[in-house]
């Protein structure tokens, strides 16, 4: 564990999840503890069953652990209910992931505009908001565009934009450069720093070695446990 | 939940249910399918007591040759069934003389004209028939001379025969269409406004008329007898199908009924009218039954052809529904999508319905208005109307939430993995 800052935005303690397959418990994590500072820039790592995908689901309040103790921007995770979880998704983290995940019939700004519309914020604001994050991923002449006339490189910085909208304190991108070219998957790669330069919190969960050497510290996981979790 | 967020999953439903247009039009119009035939079972079922209730048009018995009493009424107030045999003169006067008796009128059957009825009767039928309102002719109209060949036809058989005021007619022999023409030719003189009962499908002409009609031979205990055109009818060759009578109170009924139905056998006092309609409707009753229950398994097919939609439609947008979880959509707008789809498709459902039933009580009501000149049309407020309206949209609202409470435990990361 190392942690870069006094009060972690991410703490997690002895963090287990157990699923039940029959009379079979199997544990996706095992007593896994660690914390991400703020501003930090992280790279998740593994083979498949090593527990990324749990830790991402965990990590992004899709699912709750099955014990320890889970804080997100000083937030008991583990105590919330489903409501309580969906308002932190809201404004706590934005999503990226590898297949973008667009809503097929809306454009980029419609898409990007979708989770201010779940906060509530009166429409003048998230008009101005849009605008902004759109303008932050360089898709302000595309933003009326629907997710078919958009290249993957464009989709994947719209699904971005719609990450960053909501001006979250963590970035969650799973295997975002899977489904693009290496030069597409180098500039949104390039997209990421950026936002991590502007002070954002970028947790990236990835298989790919190169993609990890983009952040500044990996963390490796293997059969639900820490394997280890070192500065680039 | 904001009127952003309801218009954000309006569109949602808008632009996935153009996708899939036909499955749904299918489903929403088996539903209503459903709905309508149930909607229009009871309706017509309601219309058609109401109606043959107050199809004796203020006649509350019937005496006519002995057969049963509903016989008697099927021929008598409906003209429905041919009579089966007449009744001398005399039992008309002793109906008319009775003081159990308010009113008695004469009738005579045995002609048609186009598959119509034709009845001889006294004028003072249309003085006192009618419930609640009295019979009324057209304008221009006029009563038939009781002495000439003259006829008032109900508006039904005026629908159905084309005749119209300053027609002549030749009336045919029998109640089926097809029957010798009697050289008799008659005029219509008048033109009676709808009443809604089976009048209606009645063209009217003196009783005499009938007694007098060529090719016609009277019975009496002496032979059979034509009566010369200038000589007038002896009493005892008097003949009468049927008398309609309204009887003075309920214990002048049950006496007549002892009187005519138990000590006597020589005619069949049918009485009341009401209930003998009311047993007809009751006998039946199992059949608007089986229908109601047919039509409601209908309903029910449609709805679970509807959930399928619903269910399927979901499992393709699965994605999209994960989407809006990671984005911060609560459970109850993720679950409010397939429950504003399944009440919208279920309120549509029922509009199905309602606008279909009035179709199928339209076409109901017209078939039966020129079999037996009942009114079907009317009929007023329905309470299942109210129960429909609530249950479609409501079970719609049910299944979608089934399918979305089904799509709320898949897991959203493995989804967005898999879906692009």
């Amino acid at each position: 564990m190392t942690p870069q800052s006094d009060s972690p935005l991410l703490l997690m303690e002895e963090i287990s999840k157990v699923y039940r397959v029959g009379q079979e418990e199997v544990y996706a994590l095992r007593s896994v503890s660690l914390a991400i500072g703020r501003n930090e820039y992280v790279a998740i790592m593994g083979p498949s069953g090593s527990g990324k995908s749990t830790m991402m689901n965990l990590i992004g309040c899709l699912d709750t652990p099955s014990s320890g103790r889970y804080l997100l921007a000083g937030r008991a995770v583990q105590e919330l209910d489903e409501d309580e979880l969906a308002a932190i998704r809201n404004r706590e983290i934005g999503f990226v992931f590898q297949t973008f995940n667009l809503l097929p019939r809306s454009t980029a700004a419609g898409n990007v505009e979708l989770p201010l519309i779940y906060r509530g914020l009166p429409a003048a604001e998230r008009k101005r908001r849009v605008a902004g994050a759109i303008a932050r991923v360089g898709l302000s002449d595309r933003a009326t565009h629907r997710p078919n006339q958009l290249s993957g490189g464009q989709r994947q910085r719209v699904a971005i934009a719609r990450a960053l909208v909501t001006e979250p304190s963590l970035i969650l991108a799973d295997e975002p450069t899977g489904n693009l070219d290496t030069a597409t998957g180098e500039e949104i790669l390039r997209a990421f720093a950026e936002i991590h330069r502007g002070g954002n919190t970028v947790v990236l969960v990835t298989h790919e070695e190169d993609v990890a050497r983009h952040a500044q510290r990996i963390i490796r996981l293997r059969d639900g446990r820490v394997e280890s979790d070192s500065a680039v | 939940m904001n009127a952003r967020v309801l218009k954000t999953l309006f569109l949602l439903l808008v632009r996935d249910a153009g996708r899939r247009k036909l499955p749904l039009a299918i489903a929403i119009l088996a539903a209503g399918l459903g709905g309508a035939l149930v909607l229009s079972t009871i309706a017509a079922g309601a219309r058609a007591r109401s109606a043959f209730n107050a199809a004796g048009a203020g006649f509350d018995a019937v005496l006519a040759a002995r057969s049963s009493p509903l016989q008697c009424v099927l021929s008598g107030i409906f003209h429905l069934e041919p009579f089966i045999a007449n009744l001398p003169w005399d039992f008309y006067v002793r109906m008319a003389d009775d003081p159990r008796i308010e009113v008695a009128i004469p009738i005579a059957g045995g002609d048609s004209y186009e598959g119509i009825p034709i009845l001889g009767t006294d004028a003072a039928l249309f003085e006192v028939a009618g419930e609640p309102e009295r019979w009324r002719l057209s304008r221009n109209s006029r009563l038939f001379d009781p002495l000439r060949r003259e006829a008032v036809i109900g508006s039904v058989a005026a629908a159905e025969t084309g005749l119209n005021l300053g027609d002549h007619f030749h009336p045919a022999h029998g109640p089926e269409e097809g029957g010798e023409e009697h050289d008799d030719e008659y005029l219509v003189v008048g033109v009676m406004e709808p009443t809604g009962s089976p009048a209606d499908r009645v063209i009217w002409i003196p009783l005499e008329g009938v007694l007098r009609m060529s090719g016609h031979m009277l019975q009496s205990p002496d032979g059979a007898y034509a009566p010369d055109p200038d000589e007038e009818i002896p009493d005892d060759m008097m003949q009468v199908s049927a008398v309609l009578l309204r009887v003075r109170d309920t214990s002048s009924g049950f006496s007549l009924d002892q009187e005519w139905n138990r000590d006597g056998r020589d005619a069949t006092f049918a009485w009341p009218v009401t209930r003998l309609v009311a047993s007809v409707v009751q006998r039946l009753g199992w059949v608007e039954a089986v229908l109601r229950a047919l039509s409601w398994f209908t309903v029910l097919a449609g709805f679970g052809f509807l959930f399928a939609i619903v269910h399927h439609s979901l499992r393709e947008r699965r994605g999209e529904l994960a989407t809006l979880r990671t984005v911060g959509a609560p459970r109850s707008v993720v679950i409010s999508i397939p429950f504003l789809e399944g009440a919208v498709f279920g309120a549509l459902a029922g509009l199905v319905a309602y606008a279909l039933h009035h179709v199928i009580l339209v076409i109901v009501a017209r078939y039966v208005r020129s079999e037996t000149g009942l009114d079907l049309s009317g009929g007023g407020f329905d309470p299942t109307y109210v129960t429909v309206a609530a249950l479609f949209p409501l079970c719609g609202g049910l299944i979608g939430l089934l399918a979305g409470l089904g799509a709320y435990r898949w897991q959203p990361t493995e989804l967005l993995r898999r879906s692009g």
